[in-house]
This record gives structure tokens, sequence and C-alpha cells, in this order.
């Protein structure tokens, strides 16, 4: 589903020259479940806005779909992202103005989906994820782990094939990050790609595999049960 | 979506909503301004433009060539019209006009005076599309004493009655007209204005004066219908053989030359050079001054938008981040802004309505107009309607939508929205141009309010206060009235004499001494007490004397005569006219007896007894009066004329009242100007409070910073004014010598006007430093003093 090959960003201002992913080759299939970890400044943000083409690279190869993407234009990618993965961010990046519905509804939009079937949608959503009594609220009136949820069902309401997850529990406590983690758990149970950038173990440990980085370039590759037995041994 | 558009752009309407409400009332006021502006230009240009052969018509006007003299007016002599008619076949038809005239209509035993009557040809109707309500549009004004009148001045004399076939007794009750035609109301924007007209066949019935000749009786207007086509240069060409054999003939030798010149009809409001049109006109620079002003302030408005969206785009950043992300492409995300802002200028367009409907009554009440917002026909209205909501909410729209539309949302998730410095010069450079724009409009207001001020301040020469004039037929009628008003204390003197103090009087072409071919001179004679009861001054010699004799040739003269006429000692020196030789026994200083668009010209007073035989000009007593309130003279001299002259209407004119009313157009122009250009100025300073506050805003941290390493609160006011003072004072380099220019141009139209006060320059420098820094402040002082700690704590 996703195959990297020899991916490279370098970032240039006048004077600075940073590499920020050096030849990451990779490959995620369908339907599993990705954890990517390192330390701050790894380059984990910056592959995951590559995976989810938010951004393109400056070298190597990203094929998406069996598609060579890294070389498409704004509007290739903004066409390509919209019909295929959903994005939960750490701080959530729900719009203030829009109420809970409104928000969850905005993907189905530039969809071009019809204002009734665009309800049918979003309400089946918020019913799944136990959100739909909050629907006419706006997001500052929720709690962190509403939003959050509030967030997945946006992610998940276009119904994509692959969700990015930045850092999902960064910003919730313990109970709200279990229930977020356990929606996207579930999710990937129902046949879901999910990449997660993750600092924590305890939500790596929902993964199938880890992605491990460092200065740019993957130092590991694990099983999330080898690594979490690792961890226990150390 | 594009509901979902709707709804978004009125949920960011309430969640920004002092930054909202600002551009509201910035972008809505201007467009009511400008809106204000069309409705006036618009009526402007329509002028004449109703009448189905308004491209055919042309007004005959007279240019006198004198060699070093000339004159150029559209008056002109009766058979005119009628012999270029029948001497050309060009020439469709001709219409001919008197003068304006108040007359008195007598009904029921008294009398009430209509202000705007013409005696007028039959061919009126034909020529001009005014409506002919009742009556044959030919045959109305074909007989003698036959007579058309208004609708409204129908519905007055007779009301609920049928005014055609009705007798009338008009001047003095000796003349009794039939109605035969009952037209509509003149239309606002026609130069031709009348509650009354009268058959032209009428003065040709009673002839006062002169009818036939070409030289004489130069009194009224020609209009003429041309054929389709016809090259009206070529014609003025065409007809100078008729002006020889008709009048130039006579000044062969004399340097005199007429010529016959064919104004376009159409061009009368706006660019009449003629100084005596009955309604106002060449108003063509009023149409130009107000529609830059109009520019000016959709200019201040748009960038005002533009700056504030910028400024708040770092609030949208986000929102414009998750969209992208969501799937929305530049170009759908360039077609929400637009949406956006075409939402906000039809807002705008719908606020200005209401704002223009408000300001109308006080909009016609300074220019003296009565302008109706939906007076414009529905297509132009539609043309407004998609020039303000949607050209300019386009054009206004362009900058925000491609600048947010550009965001990256990595950068945006990342934090580093602010790094990007596109919009920022951008608002800098907006703001540069405002800033031009305000300082150049307060120069040009000062200097437009000081010139309307010079207009009506300045020293004309004479005493206006405490003089009326009153009307007399006769020289008699005049002299007895005078004895009459002896009695008075108040009264303090008393003159008659053939001009009215205040216009444009009786002209003839004369020949000084030494200074042939000569020139053509204002020329009015008078008694002994003209200059002691006008407050005019002797400037030498003397004035008339009972020893001069009744018949004297003596002559007094003013010193544009004596200048011209290049004389160092006038005294002495003679003039010639008709044969007779005057002398110059004395010279008065200048005095204004036109309003100050017009320079003076050569004077001369004559005894009142030498005044030709066939003279059949009006007398006028000028009554100086003291330590009586008008009112009281007006009151007690009507009174007296009633008793003395019961069946002749009292006509009198203070002359401080007439004055006032010839400054009043001025002045409302000044004000309006003044009103313009200081709500250009407010919209432009509600840009800089957006954008000082934004600012502020975002200068939290830096404020913050500087504050903990030692920075006071004056030194951080004094650094966030100074951004903004920086681009006021690159502004004045541009703004001053464009204020300069402009007002230049601007005064040299006037015959008398101020220099160019440069402290006006200084005056809009200061105020514009003081009105920034005042905002800046203002804005960003809760800011400055927030603790530091809480500050960079929050950041």
């Amino acid at each position: 589903m996703i195959k990297t090959i020899e991916l490279t960003k370098v970032f240039r201002t006048e004077e600075v020259e940073t590499t920020a992913l050096n030849k990451v080759s990779f490959e995620i299939r369908e339907g599993e479940f990705v954890a990517i970890m390192g330390p701050s400044g790894c380059g984990k943000s910056t592959l995951l806005n590559i995976l989810g083409l938010l951004d393109n690279p400056t070298g190597g190869q990203y094929n998406f779909l069996d598609k060579e993407v890294s070389g498409y234009s704004e509007k290739q990618r903004a066409n390509l992202r919209k019909r295929n993965i959903g994005f939960v961010f750490q701080n959530f990046n729900l719009i203030d103005e829009l109420s809970v519905f409104e928000n969850v509804e905005l993907p189905l939009i530039y969809l071009g989906y019809s204002a009734s079937e665009r309800k049918k949608r979003v309400e089946e959503v918020l019913e799944q994820m136990q959100i739909m009594h909050r629907k006419n609220h706006f997001p500052l009136q929720l709690s962190g782990g509403q939003q959050q949820r509030v967030a997945v069902c946006r992610a998940v309401v276009a119904k994509p094939h692959i969700i990015l997850a930045d850092e999902p529990t960064g910003n919730l406590d313990s109970t709200h990050g279990d229930e977020v983690m356990n929606m996207l758990e579930t999710l990937n149970k129902n046949g879901t790609t999910i990449i997660m950038v993750t600092h924590s173990q305890r939500d790596a440990s929902y993964s199938q595999r880890i992605i491990r980085l460092f200065d740019g370039q993957i130092v590991t590759e694990d099983k999330t049960t080898e690594f979490v037995l690792t961890a226990a041994a150390q | 979506m594009t509901i979902h558009y709707l709804l978004t752009a009125i949920k960011h309407f309430r969640t920004q909503w002092s930054f909202s409400m600002i551009n509201l009332f910035g972008l809505a006021t201007a467009m009511a301004v400008c809106l204000l502006i069309v409705l006036y230009v618009y009526r402007e240009l329509s002028y004449d433009r109703f009448h189905a052969e308004a491209d055919n018509i042309y007004r005959v006007s007279v240019h006198f060539d004198m060699q070093d003299n000339e004159i150029y007016e559209n008056w002109t002599s009766p058979p005119m019209g009628p012999d270029l008619l029948e001497a050309f076949p060009e020439v469709i038809n001709q219409v001919r006009l008197s003068g304006r005239q108040a007359v008195n209509l007598w009904q029921d035993g008294s009398f009430r005076t209509i202000n705007r009557t013409y005696f007028a040809d039959n061919t009126f109707f034909d020529i001009f599309c005014f409506d002919l309500l009742q009556g044959h549009p030919v045959k109305a004004l074909a007989d003698p004493y036959s007579l058309v009148v208004t609708e409204s001045l129908a519905k007055q004399l007779f009301p609920g009655g049928d005014a055609l076939g009705k007798v009338v007794r008009l001047d003095d009750g000796e003349r009794h007209y039939v109605i035969t035609g009952v037209a509509a109301d003149s239309p606002p924007n026609s130069h031709i204005q009348f509650d009354m007209l009268r058959s032209f066949s009428t003065l040709m019935e009673e002839p006062r004066s002169n009818m036939s000749s070409w030289g004489a009786n130069m009194g009224f207007q020609t209009y003429l219908l041309m054929d389709e086509g016809v090259d009206i240069l070529k014609f003025e060409k065409k007809t100078e053989p008729l002006t020889y054999e008709k009048l130039n003939y006579q000044f062969e030798g004399m340097g005199v030359h007429l010529t016959l010149h064919y104004f376009p009809m159409k061009d009368i409001r706006l660019r009449s050079p003629f100084s005596s049109e009955a309604e106002e006109a060449g108003t063509i620079w009023k149409v130009w001054l107000f529609s830059t002003v109009a520019l000016f302030v959709l200019f201040i408005a748009g960038f005002n938008y533009v700056n504030l969206c910028v400024a708040m785009s770092g609030k949208r950043a986000k929102e414009i981040g998750v969209r992208k992300v969501l799937g929305a492409n530049r170009a759908s995300l360039r077609q929400q802004l637009y949406f956006e802002t075409l939402f906000f200028t039809t807002l705008s367009f719908a606020c200005a309505i209401l704002l223009v409907e408000f300001m109308l009554p006080f909009f016609n009440g300074m220019l003296n107009t009565n302008l109706e917002l939906f007076s414009l026909p529905w297509w132009s209205f539609l043309v407004v309607f998609l020039f303000f909501a949607g050209f300019f909410g386009f054009l206004a729209g362009i900058y925000p939508a491609w600048y947010m539309s550009s965001f990256e949302p990595v950068k945006i998730m990342k934090g580093e929205f602010w790094t990007r410095p596109g919009g920022f010069q951008l608002k800098s450079l907006l703001m540069f141009f405002q800033f031009i724009i305000s300082m150049a409009l307060i120069t040009c207001t000062l200097v437009v309010f000081l010139q309307v001020r010079y207009f009506y301040t300045k020293d004309l020469g004479f005493e206006v206060e405490g003089l009326i004039a009153v009307r007399a037929e006769k020289s008699e009628d005049a002299d007895l009235f005078r004895q009459v008003m002896d009695a008075y204390p108040w009264v303090v003197s008393k003159s008659i004499s053939t001009s009215f103090p205040i216009g444009a009087s009786y002209m003839e072409g004369i020949l000084p001494e030494g200074a042939e071919p000569g020139f053509l001179a204002h020329r009015f004679w008078t008694d002994l007490y003209y200059l002691e009861t006008l407050g005019g001054s002797l400037k030498e010699g003397r004035l008339f004397t009972r020893e001069d004799g009744l018949e004297t040739s003596n002559v007094i003269v003013n010193e544009t005569l004596v200048n011209k006429a290049g004389w160092t000692n006038p005294l002495g020196k003679t003039i010639e006219r008709s044969g007779i030789t005057y002398t110059v026994t004395g010279v008065v200083h200048d005095y204004h007896f036109r309003s100050l668009h017009h320079e003076i010209e050569p004077r001369m007073m004559n005894v009142l007894g030498a005044r030709p035989a066939h003279f059949t000009h009006p007398f006028w007593l000028l009554i100086r009066y003291e330590g009586v309130h008008s009112a009281d003279v007006v009151l007690t001299s009507q009174e007296e004329w009633t008793t003395v002259f019961p069946d002749k209407t009292f006509y009198y004119t203070s002359i401080s009242q007439l004055l006032d009313q010839q400054f009043v157009n001025e002045r409302n122009f000044g004000r309006m100007f003044l009103s313009f250009t200081t709500l250009a100025i407010v919209i432009a300073m509600l840009g800089v409070l957006g954008l000082s506050s934004f600012a502020a805003q975002k200068s939290r941290k830096e404020s913050a910073i500087r504050k903990v390493m030692g920075a006071s609160v004056r030194n951080i006011l004094f650094r966030m004014s100074g951004t903004f003072l920086k681009w006021v004072v690159l502004s004045s380099i541009v703004a001053l010598p464009l204020a300069y220019w402009y007002m230049e141009k601007w005064l040299a139209g006037f015959a008398y006007s101020i220099a160019f006060p440069y402290w006006t320059m200084v005056v809009s420098v200061v105020a514009m430093v003081m009105v920034v820094v005042a905002v800046v402040v203002s804005q960003s002082i809760r800011a400055v003093h927030k603790n530091p700690a809480d500050v960079l704590k929050a950041e």
C-alpha cells in the first residue's frame, strides 16, 4: 500500500541545510497498524507529512496505492489525500468556529457529497463514536478527550484507506488516551491501515510494527511483541 | 458548498466581531460616499440628455473679438435664429428664449411672483422634449399673449380646476394672457427650468426695443436644431458671410469682429464657459473633484479590507491548514475566500444603501440638489451593485484569497506561520498608499476650504451690509420714491442709477484716447450720490457735481479701465462712443460688481440725464441704511411703495443676501468636500486602528521580553508608533507634491484665488502624525501594560 525507497527530505535556508530524512526505505501493507517512534527532531513528523501527502520529498520514491506520487503537484496530492487519508493530530486541529457536526462534515464537503448523504454519514460516525449528543457543541465546549474523539470521527467519516495519527494521545490523560487508542485499534481491526507517530511506548504497544527513526534514518523495524518483550527485559 | 461558504462567512463575521465591524463600517461608509457621488455625477452627466435630439441641438453664442479684448457670451439678438434657419438648410428648426425673468401674476386682487418665466418661440415643444400635458405643442405658444404654465403652477393657481383657457394678468396687471398649455414640471436635469412660458410673438406685438437688428438687444438665447451629422465647425465657417452681411460690415476698420459659435446643448451644464447661465453651469471640475474623492475613498476602504484580512489571516491559519489537510485545494479555498469577500461587500452595499437614504437629505441640502437613490434606472443600479459588491469585492478579495490559500499546512502545524514575510510587505505598501491619499486629501481640503472662505470674506471694494436696491420701471417713479424715503432718519444715503450693483450690466464698445481700436466697457448712468451710497471710494479726480449739469459729457471710470487704456494720468483723457467725446473727471477704486468667478472689467459712469433716449432698462434706487434691522427696512419700504404706487409691484433686493446666495453654492461645496475627506480619513484611520491592534497582539511576546530586559512602556509605545510613523513620513514625500500640483491647477481656474498656502502641507503631516500616534497608542497601551510574566507564560 505504501512503499518508500530512499526517501529524502532536505530543508534549505540561505545559510543552513538540514537533512530531516535520509534515504528512508520501508513498506506498509494494507491493514497494518504501524507506529513511528524516535526522539524529538528525528524526522517523525516530516515522514508523516510526506506519507500524508502534505509535503513532497526532495529525493527518493514514494509509492502510494501503487502510484509514484513524489512528484505530484499540490492539487494532485490534495485530490489523492481527501479520498484516501484521514488525519488525527495531537492538538486535535478542530475548527473552533464550526460545530462538532460541521467539523466532522468537512471532508465530505470537499468530496462533493450531497447534504443528505453528509448528514447520514456524519450522524452514523458520531453515533458509532458515542459523541452524537455533542453534535451541536463547539470544540471549545468539549473536553480534550471528546475533542480527540471528534477528530477521529472526522478522520474516518470519509472511510479512508489509511489513518495517520500524529501523537494522538499527546494532549490527553491516560484514561482518554486509552479510549482513543482503543478506537484506533477497532478501526484497524475493521481493515483501516493506521500509521501513528508517538513517543509513548504504551501507545506503540497497540501497533503491530514499530519503525524507529534517529537523525532521519531508520534504525530498527521491530515487531511490537519483540519490542514489548525487550522493553520488559530491560 | 455555497451554503457551507455562506455559513462559514457568517460564523467568521460573528467570531471576529470587532474586525468585522471595522471592515463593515469602513466599506459601507466608503460605498455610501461613492453612491452619493455616483448619484451626483450621474445627474450631472444626464443633463439635457432626455431630449430626443439632444445630440443635434446647439445654442448660438457670440464671440466679439476686439484685438486685445474679447467677449464670449451666450446672448444673441432676436433675428439671428430665424435668419440662420432661412439661410442654411442644415438648420432644421430654431427656438428663441428670452432671459429668465420674475413676473407678477395677478389673481383675485393680489399677486404672486413667478420666478422662472421665459418668452419662447412656438417651436419650443417641437425641439425640446418637455412634456406638454395639455394644449397643442405648436399652437400653444403661437399667438401673442398666450401662456404655458407648469403642472405645479397650474395646481397652485387653480386648485382642483382646469387651467387651460383661463385668463391671467401679468406684469403690473396691465396685460392679459390666456393659458394655452400645461406642461409637466421641467426635469431636474435640464438647464432650462421654467414655471411659465410666454409666447415670443408677444414681444413682437409690443416691441420695447429693436427686435430686427443683429447688433442690438442681445438678450436672447437661440437654440438651433441641426440636421443629423452636420460638422458644426464647418457650419461655423459657413455662417461667416451671413454674419458679415448682417453685422460685421459695420465694424470694418474698427478691429472689431463678431463670430457666431454653436455650443452643444448637452455640454451646457458641465462645460459652459458662459457666466450668465440661468442655472449653475460649468460644473465639470466639481464632477472630477468628487469623482477623484470617491475613487480615493474606495481605494482606502479596499486597502483597509485587504490589510485587515491579511492581518487577521494568522487567526485563520489553523482553519486553512485543517481544510487543506482534509482535502481542500488552493482553488476551492480561494473560492471560499472570494465568497467571503463578496458576502462582505454585498452586506456593506446593503448597509451603504441605508446610509445613503440617511445621508441624502444632508447631501441634497448642501449641494442644492434633489437627488433620489432610486432615481437611477434599474440597469444602472445593477451596474453600481455589480461594481461595488462584485468587481470591487473581487479586487479586494484577490490578495487575501491568494495569500491565505497559499498557506502550507505543514508549516502551520509546525507553528511557522508568522515567518511569512509577504503579507507584511503588502500591508506596509497599502498603508503607504493610504497615508498618501489621506495627507493629500487633508491638504486639498484645507486649500479648498481657504479658497471658499476667501470667496465670501474677500473685500469686494464696497460696503455690502446695509444696502438694498428697489426697482422702478421709470426714472420718475424712482425719483418720487427717493423723496418719500427721505422722511426716514435711518436712511443714510440714496442713489438712482441704471445699474443693479451686482451682476452683469450693459456693455458698449468704447474708444479711449490712445487705446485704439478700443474695447468693451460696462456702462451705466447714475445721479451724484452713487459712490457714496455704494460705499466705494474715489481714487483720483472728483465725482459728479451739480455744476456738471444734467447732460454733461464728463465720465467717471474704474481703475481697470484706466489700466486697460494704458493711461498713467487718466484725468482729462477722453473716451469716444457713438460720436460723442467724454472726458474723464474721476477714477474710482475697483470694486467687484460681479461674482469673484469673474475678473473686474472696465466700467464707466455717466450722469443719469445723459442716458440715450432709447434706454429701456429699469432703474434702481439704492438705499443705504443704518441703525435699523434689514427686515424693518424692507417692510417700511414695501409699505411706502404700496402707498405711493398701489398698482405697481414692489421689487427689491438686499445686496448682502444676494451675495450670500451667490456664495452659498461655493460654501456648501466646501462643506461637502470637507465631509467627504473627513470620512475618507476616518476610514483610513480605521485601517490603522485595525492594524495597530493586530500589531499589538502580535508583538505581545516581544514587548514582554523587552520589558523584562528593561524597556519602559514609553520606549515600547514609541517603537510601535515608529513603525507606522515611518510610513507617514515616507508618504508625505509623495502626497504633498501631488496635492500641491493638483491644487495649483484647481486654483488657476478662479479669477481670484488665494496663493497656495504652504503651511497646509505642514498641518496635514502634523495632523496625520497626531492621529496615527493616538490610534496606535490607544490600541497598544493595554497590551503593553500587561504583566510580562503572564504574557510569556501564555506564549
